[in-house]
């Protein structure tokens, strides 16, 4: 449901980003999106095209990258990939507090038309 | 052309959350966010607390809702001060929010600021608000299924306030398995039984409050004589 919250952030980012840049128009938006995060890859992309119109991303190709998730056992010095619901070390049984990767939400790339 | 970047998307709204927690510090206030489904208890347990901690410390509270003002009417004559936030659409409280409300209030003059959050257990898990503590409450009626499917919120917890307790008898409800599922997420969260009915584990709430406003406190002292 705040997936609508992420896309207006993210097309905030994207506008700003792309007058520093002095392009007219972006056609591709590149995000890397944590499989921790709840999100749903498929209401995020009708957010973004929602909140895109009248944007100079509207229009734009949003293509949504999963990066899985990563710990980092402080038990045992393990890493391994825990389930969102368990993050207990397969090696030694800890419970990791350590997130590594998977909970981020990253904008890593725009593809712009310049004048 | 391609521009690359490394942008974190809710840069903005976690840069606006530092800044209320620093308020928070200079005020010497403990900021808490209360996190649950709809209708686990928040606002009964803001109205008990209040009158519990009434005199000794005064509290703010900052309530989110979608809408009405009936949550914040319900605290009013008990808390040091309130202000209810409309969140209209949204389904959970910014940072921004937050911020906005703050200048309103006297931070200084209170020991807690209660910010009970818009009644969901998934969204208000994403956005800081600035807050030193998340506690989220479950109550019996949901399931004993609730930390494995929302583990995100559970994982992030201070406490859990396990509420409604008093119902416990007329569900079929394993406790144990809310523990252990628990323990898959979060070594460090206290589980804490409580029910607004009959009292139980108040006593409990009361003094981990106290535990966390000494702390606290204790810290900044100590980061200050450094
Ligand atoms: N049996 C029982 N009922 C409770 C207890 N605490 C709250 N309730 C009832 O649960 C209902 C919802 O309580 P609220 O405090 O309004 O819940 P809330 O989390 O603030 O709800 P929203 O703000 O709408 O998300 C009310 O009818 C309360 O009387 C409890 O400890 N035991
Ligand atoms: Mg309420
Ligand atoms: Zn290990």
């Amino acid at each position: 449901m705040h997936e609508m919250s992420l896309a207006a952030a993210l097309i905030e980012d994207i506008v700003r980003i792309a007058q520093e840049h002095q392009a007219i128009r972006v056609e591709a938006v590149e995000l890397h999106v944590g499989a921790l995060k709840q999100v749903v890859p498929e209401i995020l992309a009708e957010a973004f095209k929602a909140v895109a119109i009248g944007t100079p991303a509207e229009g734009a190709v949003l293509t949504q990258i999963e990066i899985p998730p990563r710990s980092l056992c402080q038990g045992c010095g393990q890493e391994f990939v825990p389930s969102p619901s368990d993050f207990l070390c397969p090696y030694c049984g800890a419970l990791s507090m350590i997130t590594l990767q998977g909970d981020e939400l990253i904008l890593s790339s725009l593809t712009c038309a310049t004048p | 052309m391609k521009i690359n970047v490394v942008k974190n998307v809710l840069k903005a709204n976690d840069l606006v959350a530092e800044k209320n927690r620093q308020a928070f510090r200079e005020a010497g206030i403990l900021a808490i966010n209360l996190i649950s489904s709809p209708g686990s208890g928040k606002t009964t347990l803001l109205e008990k607390t209040l009158a519990a901690l009434s005199g000794r410390d005064p509290s703010i509270v900052i309530v989110g809702d979608l809408q009405t003002s009936r949550d914040a009417e319900r605290v009013a004559d008990r808390a040091f001060q309130v202000t209810q936030i409309n969140t209209g659409m949204s389904c959970h409280l910014y940072a921004n929010q937050i911020a906005s409300s703050l200048p309103a209030l006297d931070l200084e003059q209170a020991s807690f600021l209660f910010i009970e959050n818009v009644g969901n257990l998934v969204c208000p898990g994403e956005f800081d608000l600035g807050e030193n503590l998340k506690v989220i409450l479950l109550s019996i009626p949901e399931g004993d299924d609730k930390v494995a499917k929302y583990p995100t919120v559970f994982r992030a917890a201070d406490l859990v306030l396990l509420t409604k307790i008093d119902l416990l008898d007329a569900f079929q409800y394993d406790l144990k398995r809310v523990e252990s599922d628990l323990r898959k997420l979060n070594a460090v969260a206290p589980l804490l039984p409580f029910s607004a009915t009959t009292g139980a584990g108040m006593e409990d709430w009361l003094k981990w409050l106290q535990q966390q406003k000494a702390a606290k406190l204790g810290a900044q002292a100590r980061f200050i004589s450094e």
